[in-house]
């Protein structure tokens, strides 16, 4: 039977500074459900999670495999993205065209993806055709074929992809500043891979990479939907049970280290806007100080009327909406705060975000703010859970990071907890502009020089020299 | 960067339909035999002395309250020489009143732990709220607020007029294809307003003024010219009361409410126009046909007909163009329909290497195949479990519900119509949909759009 945790989810805040003729109160606040994950391991090792909504006749599950593009062969970036687009592209028993047709005839469908710490399978399926869609998503995960055919054809597409992502500034920041920051880590690399990378991938890496990593005991099947957890642990059962146990999983990998901070411009000629990307050292989502983390982060640059945005986008127009956020893996993080604007604007900005920085680490907090931007976050979560889709990334996010399922009936309570007086010194130790490396994707002739004037040592790479495949990123030019 | 006021969000079909699945795949052995039901949405609706529509659904499985109100004014009405103002125009809806401060919407959304958005399309202008269900109150209060008065001043005007720059340069200037997407509709309509792009251009939003964004609130903001719908945990009498109290008093004015009467003249041939532009990879192409009112009969046909042509990897363009003859990096069909006529577009972006005549050529001739033979028993069942499957998944939450109540009130006239689409869909035949594209997919309701790298940027024209 399903257990329910009573939380006092709805707000106890009123909104900062909100005091308006004729407004009325608001009333008191309603208790929120949360619902509590059932999980099971196979014989085989398989950790089954299960959230039960009964209701809306629709089922997700994910299949994870906790090793993703942090185990990309060195030279072959890109390869756990390849194999993960490979799998629903043929098994033993179905074609692509075959796997496309009977899942979508189900009202299903099915999709893989990679990124760092995880390869994951997505099937989102009316819960009643559950057992056939279920077959579907084993089959893919356990015998792919990675048929040459199919290996060129996606290498085609892959390749076609990445030259439409290079010309989109945001893509461009971002990728470089990870680059930059991570230098030789195994993180360091796009998980899309580059364009001389995909050239490079061979069936056996792909393949290579599947045997190591495709194992029970390295994976975790989450589900939430119109389930009980004895029918998806059935369903689990059924489609993973007779997966042979085996030996590997993937090694322990050393945590990176971040490099020094620098300042980079990317020269995109024909960029219609900049991108700007300031982004340092952040912290694993295992680690203790997350919360704070996430909750100083929220400050800074999460939702509307956090910091960056009031004083970008809100008090000056310098953009569609700027931004920060934490990106995780088991063994650390990055903090990123981005932004897009005019060209001429670049400069500006980033001086702007780097201001930010300061104040957070110099300056109280108004505790009605505070309060505010906490909210944000319980927001978000709450509405997460509105979700089969939603429950699930949440449940997979405590798996894959070692995190207790219980945390997810904790997690508002937590996020309140945080106390105001913990952010200052929290951002300067983390947070500091100094610690920043600094990256605009945008055009030259037009950011070049008032960036220059902050950034002494700016780097310049033009968009055709442009080399995301080794580390370095970048080779100085001036 | 999602989250802020957006502009164009327009959801190829965001209807919601109940629900039987249908017995299929006799040809896969996978019959999966199931009678999928979901309650019908068990709204009211009434209308008040003002001519406001509200609409409210009760469901108390948690404490959240979805709020939406959708005005009937979009791009279509962007004054003379204003392209893009009824969407500058959703950003001062931000702003303030004579009692309420600039931003006050984000204070009481997203700093309780709710959110809030807006977007405009051709026809309608959105403004939405999610937020725990004790606040309800003062949404309703807000949205009245803001219906019957707003005050921008000249500061505030030019700076949110800035961030609507950015938002062009972000959506259409920084994408690859952002310029191509915008010259579908500039090229593809001759005479109808739907040719101006909504989020418009940088010389028209400069040219708008302060005193304009007050004449446009006075003309199209007002109670018989919206639609209120609440969805979530709420004592209905209390949310009735609190409806008569802040939106009750809001005088419905004399002047009938302008409404756009221009004719699209029909196509009389076929053309072909070519662009070029520097930041693209890849050439692109666009074919379109102009369509029927989302009202139509044909509505539900052309539905199943956009999943068959383009929803997912079995659908024909992904497997006959992107697979086996791997002409194509990506082919979508849109039915984008809209009150007063729809567009009928097919996009695509070519694989490397590959002759746009070849491409075009293979496009065309599956346009052709779908109106010379019906689309097989397959097909149709898929593309029926597909919309199925995408509409009860829109409808898991309470804002999904209120945005599809909203839609089919404020689009379609009827709010009931969300309880009877389903039935519509499940109703269609393969030959309908064929007697549908047969209609519309005619040399001469044709246009053809070639947009090819170059290494500088080229004038729009014939060539």
């Amino acid at each position: 039977m399903k257990t329910l945790l009573l939380l006092l989810l709805a707000s106890f805040a009123t909104g900062f500074a909100v005091e308006i003729e004729g407004i009325p109160r608001p009333a008191a606040p309603r208790p929120a459900e949360i619902l509590v994950p059932k999980e099971k391991t196979l014989a085989n090792g398989l950790r089954v999670i299960v959230v039960e909504r009964p209701g809306v006749p629709l089922l997700t599950a994910e299949f994870i495999v906790r090793s993703g593009s942090e185990i990309d062969p060195e030279k072959l970036a890109g390869t756990a993205k390849f194999t993960a687009s490979l799998l629903t592209q043929g098994t033993e028993n179905r074609t692509a065209p075959q796997i496309a047709s009977e899942v979508e005839s189900l009202g299903a469908s099915l999709s893989a993806d990679a990124g760092w710490d995880s390869i994951h399978v997505t099937l989102k399926t009316l819960s009643a055709n559950a057992d056939a869609a279920f077959a579907i998503l084993a089959e893919v995960a356990r015998k792919p074929k990675f048929a040459p055919e199919e290996i060129e054809r996606h290498r085609r597409q892959a390749l076609d992809d990445l030259r439409l992502e290079m010309e989109r500034p945001g893509y461009v920041a971002r990728a470089v500043a990870v680059r930059a920051l991570l230098g030789r880590s195994p993180y360091a690399h796009p998980a899309d891979g580059t364009l001389a990378s995909l050239l490079r991938i061979k069936r056996g890496d792909i393949a290579a990479l599947h045997e190591r990593a495709f194992v029970p005991g390295n994976c975790v099947l989450v589900m939430a939907g119109n389930v009980t957890s004895e029918q998806g642990f059935g369903l689990a059962e059924k489609a993973f049970g007779d997966w042979a146990i085996a030996k590997t999983a993937a090694p322990a990998l050393p945590k990176p280290a971040v490099e020094k901070p620098r300042a980079i411009l990317v020269d995109l000629p024909h960029a219609g806007q900049a991108a700007v990307y300031v982004g340092g050292p952040g912290l694993a989502r295992a680690d203790d100080a997350f919360t704070l983390a996430e909750v100083t982060n929220a400050v800074l640059g999460t939702g509307y009327s956090s910091r960056l945005n009031q004083e970008i986008r809100v008090k000056r127009g310098l953009s569609y909406g700027a931004s920060s956020a934490l990106a995780t893996s088991r063994e650390f993080g990055l903090f990123g705060a981005s932004c897009q604007t005019k060209n001429e604007s670049a400069a500006e900005v980033v001086a702007l975000i780097e201001t930010e920085l300061k104040r957070l680490a110099n300056d109280p907090i108004a505790d009605d703010y505070f309060a505010s931007r906490k909210e944000v976050l319980t927001g978000n979560f709450s509405r997460d859970l509105e979700t089969n889709d939603g429950y699930v990334k949440r449940v997979a996010e405590l798996a894959l990071n070692g995190l207790p399922l219980d945390a997810l009936a904790h997690h508002v309570e937590r996020i309140r907890a945080v106390d105001a007086e913990a952010v200052r010194p929290f951002g300067g130790k983390y947070l500091a502009p100094e610690a920043m490396t600094v990256v605009v994707a945008g055009r030259a002739k037009d950011v070049e020089k008032p960036l220059r004037a902050v950034f002494p040592n700016l780097e310049v790479i033009p968009q055709s020299k442009l080399d995301l495949d080794t580390a370095p990123a970048a080779k100085k030019t001036k | 960067m999602s989250g802020f006021p957006v502009a164009k969000a327009r959801p190829a079909t965001e209807r919601v339909r109940l629900v039987k699945a249908a017995c299929l795949s006799l040809l896969l052995a996978l019959a999966a035999h199931a009678e999928i039901t979901a309650p019908p949405l068990a709204f009211t609706d009434r209308t008040l002395a003002n001519g406001l529509r509200v609409i409210a659904l009760e469901d108390h499985s948690t404490p959240i309250a979805a709020i939406q109100i959708w005005y009937r004014v979009g791009s279509k009405d962007d004054p003379a020489g204003r392209s893009g103002f009824a969407h500058l125009f959703e950003h001062m809806m931000f702003k303030g009143t004579k009692r309420m401060p600039n931003e006050t919407l984000d204070r009481l959304t997203e700093d309780v732990g709710g959110e809030n958005n807006a977007f405009t399309q051709d026809d309608v202008t959105a403004y939405h709220e999610t937020v725990p269900s004790n606040h309800l109150e003062r949404l309703i209060w807000a949205e009245a607020e803001r219906l019957s008065s707003l005050m921008v001043d000249a500061k505030n005007f030019s700076t949110e007029r800035d961030v609507v720059k950015e938002e062009f340069r972000q959506s259409v200037l920084a994408q690859p294809y952002g310029e191509f997407g915008e010259w579908i509709p500039k090229v593809s309509f001759t005479e109808h307003p739907y040719k101006r792009p909504t989020i418009g251009n940088i010389e028209e939003l400069d040219s708008s003024s302060l005193e304009e964004v007050r004449k446009f609130h006075a003309t199209f903001y007002r109670p018989d010219n919206a639609v209120l719908v609440v969805a979530g945990d709420f004592d209905p009498a209390d949310l009735q009361r609190w409806v008569d109290q802040y939106f009750g008093p809001i005088p419905k004015p004399e002047e009938p409410i302008p409404r756009v009467t221009v004719k699209e003249p029909a196509r009389s041939g076929e053309r072909t126009l070519r662009d070029s532009s520097p930041k693209i990879p890849l050439p692109a192409l666009a074919v379109t046909y102009l369509g029927p009112a989302i009202t139509s009969d044909e509505t539900p046909a052309l539905e199943v007909l956009q999943q068959a042509l383009s929803g997912g990897e079995s659908s024909r363009l992904y497997r006959v163009l992107v697979y086996e003859k791997e002409l194509v990096q990506s082919a979508e069909f849109a039915a984008d329909l809209r009150m007063d006529l729809g567009l009928l577009t097919f996009q695509l972006v070519l694989a490397s290497g590959v002759d746009i005549a070849k491409a075009r050529a293979a496009l065309l001739q599956e346009i052709s195949k779908v109106a010379d033979a019906p689309i097989t028993d397959l097909e149709l069942q898929t593309a029926k479990n597909q919309l199925l499957a995408g509409q009860l998944a829109a409808r898991e939450t309470l804002d999904g519900k209120a945005s599809a109540l909203a839609e089919a009130a404020a689009i379609r006239g009827d709010p009931a119509l969300v309880n009877t689409d389903l039935a519509k869909l499940e109703a269609v035949t393969a030959a309908q949909v064929q007697a549908s594209a047969k209609k519309w997919f005619t040399e001469k309701n044709r246009l053809v759009l070639e947009y090819l790298p170059a290494a500088e940027p080229a004038k729009k024209g014939k060539k």
